[in-house]
């Protein structure tokens, strides 16, 4: 049984991965400086929507998200949306394997092949995604160690060359481009979703709506602190240029005994990054399992190979900027809008019931 | 046992994984360039490297060579690629400490030119940039030791004593990359001259539109320079002559134990902006003309001769900076995040020469040293 403590980490390792590397980026080519604002617009978007997963998965607290599917709409339609559902998280696995790669290829390993280092992830992650769901979360409550690390070097950058006045002037963007940017962010934020799927093995389920919301806070605050730091240390063109602003950060520091923590510091994030891949691949294995009724640790196994297969398969830039463009869209309809429709159909089957 | 053996072939299986066969870099087989420098000849770059080879001379005992060679081409790469072929092995910048600059290749916008070190994750950014006045950069990486420093090392010495002496801003060709992109803000290079075979960090070269304006701050002055741009070292000494007068032992020399500037900006009848520098300095002399005890009268007129004395020098520091179109204070920076409408209406450029810049600076002495 999860205690309130499991849950939270479970959750901001789940949210937290591969999206800090660039978020900053993204948010500034976006809005410039304002884009924390557009991270608190996302951050209570996705705060709204736990209160509506939450909702949805206390209604029957006793089942995972693929029953209450079968349950609410019927054995075909069930099936096909727990299907799509599966689909949606090796889609959303793949376009996190590619953009580690991509990111590990130019930064570190400048000439490993894509399949050797998806082919150590995929080990990695599917090590512990058999595992049942208690000792997932402990493993991640280890691995949570990692964000001190952050939050240390974090506050390490602020003894370089930083000039606060950057973040001036604040709203030079009128509202509406700043809540457009948030989707953006929002993309860095999914991860919460996981809720719909271990809701049964809470020990506390009450209490699960204030877990989530402080795992959330915790997250967009993070956000917030990285984004501000790297708009206070980075000049204007600068900024728009770097891809890996975090990486970037981390490149510039420079100690007496130790030095390139950009590349040290990527080696080890790479734990939380895969961290995210688990839970893709738990969610997914729950499905795997309902649908085809097999045990949970192949269908894990079956999970990693296609997954290695696909990432198998040439892709080209262009391909791999089209599809995260789909990925924010797939997010909003899987994670948002489908829990949703499901919760009114929920609660009107309630009343009728 | 099944178990155990079954974990053994695991480990044996995912060892060989991980020590990742394509992109080993065996340190043995590196050529790493100490110290690089760039002047333009014939209207073409030349790069000049310094490969530092350790030879070890029995247990505990090393000498070193520096092996140099230079190559002229079209852009950074080009020459690198020549100058690849004079080594052994792969050549890295993984771990250079200087760059030096030629004045004439500082000129260029320096931006474009070391866009190369920026894009690609290897280089180390820790290095200190440089500009050679007088000589060619490359005069300087032929000398073979600096005290009992390989030259680079000897140099990126002294560059960082320089900057703990507040003679020049602490900065690396990461900071660099920051200034460059910098909007309404301009920053200064250290200037190494040669003088009589010994290097010296000589001043502040004035940087304008990311090139070396020609106009330089001397070292006496740059410490002032600093405090007004507000970001000194860790030592900041300065020195007034007593009386204005400029004779032998005449000097009153004191340490900056805290420092605090105010910048505001005003506009005047014509929208041009005008702007107030007010710098309060708290003191403790450490010398004084004559062995006695400084009367509290004494410290007033001290305080005030030190005053009227670093006024007028900082003055003077901000008409030479107005006269190299070097925003060093990043007076147009402020402006762009205070008051974003007027930013936009000027062209900083060509306004910053012709402001109206008010210096005010005050002392008060705290301490007297152990001596009273």
């Amino acid at each position: 049984m999860l205690t309130n403590k499991n849950l939270f980490f479970l959750i901001i390792q789940a949210q937290i991965g591969i999206g800090i590397l660039g978020l900053p980026y993204i948010l500034y080519n976006d809005v410039q400086q304002d884009g924390w604002i557009s991270l608190l617009v996302a951050g209570a978007l996705a705060q709204g929507i736990i209160i509506i997963l939450v909702g949805l998965s206390r209604t029957s607290p006793k089942e995972t998200f693929y029953e209450l599917n079968l349950r609410l709409l019927g054995n075909f339609l069930g099936k096909i949306v727990n299907i799509s559902y599966v689909l949606y998280f090796i889609s959303f696995s793949m376009l996190l394997m590619i953009l580690v790669t991509d990111v590990i290829n130019t930064w570190i390993l400048h000439r490993t092949p894509r399949w050797a280092i998806i082919l150590m992830l995929l080990i990695a992650t599917s090590y512990i995604a058999k595992e049942k769901i208690l000792t997932i979360s402990r493993t991640f409550l280890f691995f949570s160690i990692l964000f001190f690390g952050l939050i240390f070097l974090l506050i390490l950058v602020y003894q370089q060359d930083i000039h606060f006045g950057r973040l001036q002037p604040i709203g030079s963007k009128n509202f509406m481009e700043i809540v457009k940017a948030s989707p953006d962010a929002f993309v860095s934020l999914i991860g919460f979703e996981l809720i719909l799927f271990i809701m049964p093995f809470l020990k506390n389920p009450k209490k699960s709506l204030m877990v989530l919301s402080f795992a959330n806070l915790f997250t967009v605050t993070l956000y917030i602190f990285l984004f501000i730091t790297c708009v206070i240390s980075f000049s204007g063109v600068q900024f728009s240029l770097i891809q890996e602003p975090l990486l970037y950060l981390f490149r510039g520091l420079s100690f007496e005994f130790i030095e390139r923590i950009d590349i040290i510091f990527l080696s080890f994030w790479i734990v939380p990054i895969s961290t995210t891949l688990v839970i893709q691949l738990f969610n997914a294995s729950l499905g795997i399992q309902k649908l085809f009724s097999i045990q949970r640790k192949k269908s894990v196994y079956l999970l990693s190979c296609i997954l290695l297969v696909i990432g198998l398969l040439p892709i080209s830039f262009t391909v791999e900027e089209s599809l995260s463009k789909i990925m924010i869209y797939l997010n909003i309809i899987f994670v948002f809008i489908f829990p949703t429709l499901l919760l009114v159909i929920a609660k009107l089957k309630g009343i009728k019931g | 046992m099944k178990d155990t053996s079954r974990k053994i072939i695991i480990i044996l299986i995912i060892f060989p994984l991980l020590t990742g066969c394509w992109d080993q870099k065996l340190i043995v087989d590196q050529e790493v360039m100490n110290g690089v420098s760039f002047d333009v000849e014939d209207d073409k770059i030349k790069t000049t490297i310094v490969v530092l080879n350790i030879i070890p001379k029995g247990t505990g005992f090393f000498d070193f060579k520096n092996q140099m060679s230079s190559a002229t081409g079209y852009s950074l790469e080009d020459t690198y690629r020549e100058l690849r072929t004079y080594y052994t092995g792969p050549l890295t910048a993984s771990k250079s400490r200087i760059i030096l600059l030629g004045e004439s290749f500082a000129k260029k916008n320096l931006n474009a030119y070391l866009d190369f070190f920026y894009r690609v994750p290897d280089p180390y950014l820790g290095s200190k940039v440089a500009i050679v006045k007088g000589v060619e950069a490359s005069k300087l990486l032929s000398t073979k030791e600096i005290g009992t420093n390989p030259v680079a090392f000897g140099l990126y010495e002294i560059i960082e004593a320089a900057e703990d002496n507040s003679t020049v801003t602490k900065g690396t060709l990461n900071t660099l990359f920051t200034y460059f992109n910098e909007d309404g803000k301009d920053f200064i290079l250290p200037i190494l001259e040669q003088k009589e075979g010994n290097i010296l960090v000589s001043g502040a070269g004035l940087m304008s539109h990311n090139g070396y304006s020609g106009e330089m701050i001397s070292l006496k002055e740059g410490s002032l320079l600093l405090l007004i741009m507000d970001n000194y070292g860790d030592r900041v000494d300065l020195e007034t002559h007593m009386n204005g007068k400029k004779r032998l032992n005449n000097q009153v020399a004191y340490r900056i134990l805290k420092a605090k500037r105010k910048l505001n900006i005003k506009k005047d009848a014509s929208k041009k902006p005008m702007v107030d520098i007010h710098l309060n300095l708290e003191v403790m002399i450490h010398q004084y003309p004559r062995t006695e005890k400084i009367s509290s009268k004494q410290l007033k007129e001290l305080e005030k001769t030190i005053s009227r004395d670093l006024t007028k020098k900082s003055q003077s520091i901000m008409k030479k900076t107005q006269k190299a179109n070097s925003d060093v204070l990043g007076i147009g920076r402020e402006l762009k995040e205070t008051d974003p409408a007027a930013w936009k209406a000027l062209d900083w450029r060509k306004t910053y020469p012709s402001i109206k810049i008010n210096t005010q600076v005050e002392v008060s002495i705290e301490k007297t040293g152990i001596l009273k």
